[in-house]
């Protein structure tokens, strides 16, 4: 009876030890995705958006000194 | 509830973004302080007015030398002051992502959070100044080619290969747009016997600095303290010999651009050739400097339309999309 509360007990672990790294490759690849994903152009749209503006409003000649106002 | 912060600090300019409000504020990285009481006496645009120009008791410094902080306890001072404009009090305490030299050390990173820590941030989190700009220039980072960002900064540049976002290659060197204003101020000591002060060193580099040579060339009259005499004086510059004066700091930039190619896969090298190179910061608006870095490495380069706010920008996005981008933090790569 021990004997089987401890196998029963091992493959228990085993079967946690597998879906705990299944599960964490899994989110490793849905974090990379939700990466490349955010730094897409859609993504990047609104801050592209404010670039065209900044540009937009100041001359490519009055860009400002590169170390002071 | 405090907006989420980014911030660009520069050895030269400050600037801050705001989640959802775009750049709220953009101010040379200046304190002035008095030297007897060491009260702050202002910041930003006003103590960079200051520079050079006060009395014995007051000091105007820049904190950060070299992108890398110089003195703790005023630049701590600077970003609290900064982030009290830009409306963060002790009741609201935003996340904070601020954009640094890649090449800072582990102890330069920790002065650096724990600075935006103590004056009011509920987190600090880093972000390589390369990366942000290439996501502030609005490049393809997200896709399996090669970009490639050059930096120029007031203390350091920074040239990184950037594919599927993440840095392939990086190479930096400590010497930025600073580094032109000392060559000039020395060489006008040196051969004019004139001495000047970094803000006219700085008026030279803009009125007639180059890299290489350029079509509209102009000469130009500079007034400083003769050494010998003590007497003010004016002497006119050329802009060969301005050239020659900045050889030293110009080569050594486009040296590392040399460098950074070097060290790209050659998959990516081929993306270049096609896609050319993108210029950002204060630095690459030296004249000549574009032409000067294509001719040496025949690699086309092209300019970012918002130079001095790429840095910024891309920092902004990523304290727009937080969770998604945190994986992009300095330290948190493996």
């Amino acid at each position: 009876m021990p004997l089987l509360i401890i196998v029963v007990a091992i493959i228990a672990l085993a079967i946690l030890l597998i879906i705990r790294r299944t599960k964490r490759s899994d989110d490793a690849v849905s974090d990379f995705r939700r990466q490349i994903n955010a730094l897409s152009s859609d993504a990047r749209k609104n801050v592209t958006d404010r670039v065209r503006q900044i540009s937009d409003e100041v001359p490519a000649d009055e860009q400002g000194e590169p170390n002071g106002p | 509830m405090a907006r989420d912060l980014a911030i660009d600090l520069g050895t030269a300019n400050t600037l801050v973004y705001m989640k959802g409000k775009g750049i709220v504020l953009n101010e040379p990285s200046v304190i002035a302080l008095n030297r007897q009481t060491g009260e702050v006496l202002a910041t930003g645009r006003e103590a960079w007015q200051m520079i050079g120009r006060t009395p014995g008791y007051i000091v105007a410094v820049r904190p950060l030398r070299g992108g890398a902080i110089t003195d703790f306890e005023i630049t701590e001072r600077m970003i609290r002051l900064l982030l009290q404009r830009v409306g963060v009090s002790r009741f609201t305490r935003p996340k904070v992502v601020i954009c640094v030299p890649s090449a800072i050390t582990e102890v330069e990173r920790r002065a650096v959070t724990d600075a935006a820590r103590r004056a009011g941030a509920a987190d600090a989190n880093l972000i390589e100044q390369p990366m942000a700009a290439a996501i502030g220039a609005d490049l393809p980072i997200d896709e399996p080619v090669g970009n490639m960002v050059i930096d120029i900064g007031g203390g350091t540049s920074e040239t990184a290969v950037i594919s599927l976002g993440g840095i392939v290659a990086l190479e930096a060197v400590r010497v930025g747009s600073f580094d032109i204003d000392a060559a000039i101020q020395n060489h006008i000591r040196r051969e004019h016997g004139i001495a000047i002060g970094e803000r006219t060193a700085e008026e030279i580099k803009i009125a007639i600095g180059s890299a290489a040579e350029t079509v509209d060339e102009a000469t130009a009259e500079v007034r400083g303290r003769d050494l010998m005499s003590g007497l003010p004086k004016t002497v006119v510059l050329t802009p060969e010999e301005i050239r020659d004066a900045i050889e030293d700091p110009v080569s050594s930039i486009v040296a590392s651009v040399v460098r950074c190619l070097a060290k790209a896969p050659p998959e990516l090298s081929q993306d270049f050739l096609v896609r050319g190179m993108y210029l950002v910061g204060g630095g690459g608006l030296l004249r000549g400097l574009a032409a000067r870095i294509e001719r040496e490495t025949e690699v086309p380069v092209r300019m970012s339309n918002v130079p001095l706010e790429a840095v910024v920008l891309g920092a902004g996005h990523v304290i727009e999309h937080y969770d998604a981008l945190k994986g992009m933090f300095m330290g948190v790569r493996r």
